[in-house]
């Protein structure tokens, strides 16, 4: 080696260091979250990072409570954090520092852990519980509500009462029902009116029996009920 | 008599901060002849410019020769017991080794340079007959 050699002096701290949550959304439903962590330094070669907040200090070793007790670890632009247990807000913060430790200002992102099933009434009882494809016996109507606000219904002939919104058939409106399906904004405790024709169950679900019909309703948070 | 030659053997870091730990490179050199002096200089272009950021101590003009690798290796002790010791200015996994050799060690602190960026780090020797390294 000759009588020189280059150094370099870099005190500056890690620029544009951002944490989002699940894509930045208010809700979520998991405990289990992803997390996005940005930097906008160019060369991002021997970084690190530490992550705390209101998570499952079981979850990973690394990602505890606070800033103290977290570990550095390399810098990954996403991660998976096991958010505490309870409903509520929750808090997640992340520090990056770069080779020679310079270290940036904290970043941190919120979200609602809303863990809890909204829980849907039949709030007004079927007028009918036969129909037939026959004008003036083909349609059976009810209304139901949520126990909260809701942003998704869907109404579904499933094969037992335990079903979840994932099986099942949906029942189209091609006959002539009505609201058996819908995106939008309901408030809590709101009534929906739905009409069946016999045609469109038959549809979802072919041959003379009886049908479980089973609504289900969708939160902000994206818990579908049960 | 030649100009000194300087061989940089080791460097403990290419890049420093000002954060603890990482704030200071530790280099270690060897001259292929006794020195009495030696400078190193961040930039410039010999040993009167560039900014100073280590520099022998307290030895020049005295009798005292710094080490030569080839032609004095072991005639020069800064310990006079010629033992090992630890210098508590080492941060932990930097290199511990015995100054009684033939290789003199320097540490240039984040401060010397002062403003962060890319910086050229030069050493010079200067030998008995005066006689400075050259720039390479």
């Amino acid at each position: 080696m000759a009588n020189y050699f280059s150094l370099i002096l870099d005190t500056l701290a890690p620029a544009g260091v951002t944490i989002n949550i699940n894509s930045n959304a208010a809700y979520a439903s998991t405990q289990l979250v992803n997390l996005a962590i940005g930097c906008s330094d160019a060369v991002k070669t021997g970084y690190q990072m530490k992550i705390w907040g209101d998570v499952d200090t079981t979850y990973d070793a690394n990602i505890k409570a606070t800033e103290g007790t977290s570990v550095w670890v390399s810098y990954a632009a996403t991660e998976q954090v096991k958010l505490s247990t309870g409903d509520g807000n929750k808090t997640l913060y992340v520090k990056v520092r770069d080779d020679v430790y310079n270290e940036s200002a904290q970043a941190s992102d919120s979200i609602t852990l809303d863990t809890t099933l909204p829980v849907v009434t039949i709030s007004v009882a079927p007028d009918v519980t036969k129909v037939s494809k026959v004008s003036g016996k083909d349609t059976c109507s009810f209304s139901f509500q949520n126990d909260t606000s809701f942003v998704e219904y869907k109404v579904k002939v499933v094969s037992a009462t335990s079903a979840t919104q994932d099986v099942g058939t949906q029942i189209p409106t091609t006959a002539g029902s009505t609201n058996m399906a819908g995106i939008g904004s309901f408030p809590a405790t709101t009534n929906i009116s739905c009409t069946i024709k016999g045609a469109d169950l038959e549809t979802a679900s072919s041959g003379d029996a009886t049908k479980i019909v089973k609504v289900f309703t969708k939160d902000s948070a994206g818990n579908w009920s049960v | 008599m030649a100009a000194p030659l300087i061989t940089i053997t080791s460097i403990s870091r290419t890049k420093i901060s000002d954060e603890v730990g990482y704030d200071r490179c530790v280099v270690r050199f060897a001259a292929d002849q006794k020195i009495k002096d030696f400078i190193v200089k961040a930039g410039g272009t010999d040993h009167t410019n560039g900014i100073t950021v280590e520099k022998s101590m307290a030895l020049y003009p005295s009798e005292v020769l710094y080490p030569s690798v080839t032609l004095y290796p072991v005639d020069y002790n800064l310990d006079s017991s010629g033992a090992v010791y630890p210098d508590a200015n080492l941060y932990p996994g930097e290199t511990l080794y015995p100054m009684d050799g033939d290789e003199q060690e320097i540490l240039i602190d984040n401060e010397e340079l002062g403003i962060d960026g890319l910086y050229r780090i030069n050493i010079y020797a200067m030998n008995e007959a005066g006689e400075w390294t050259a720039y390479e």
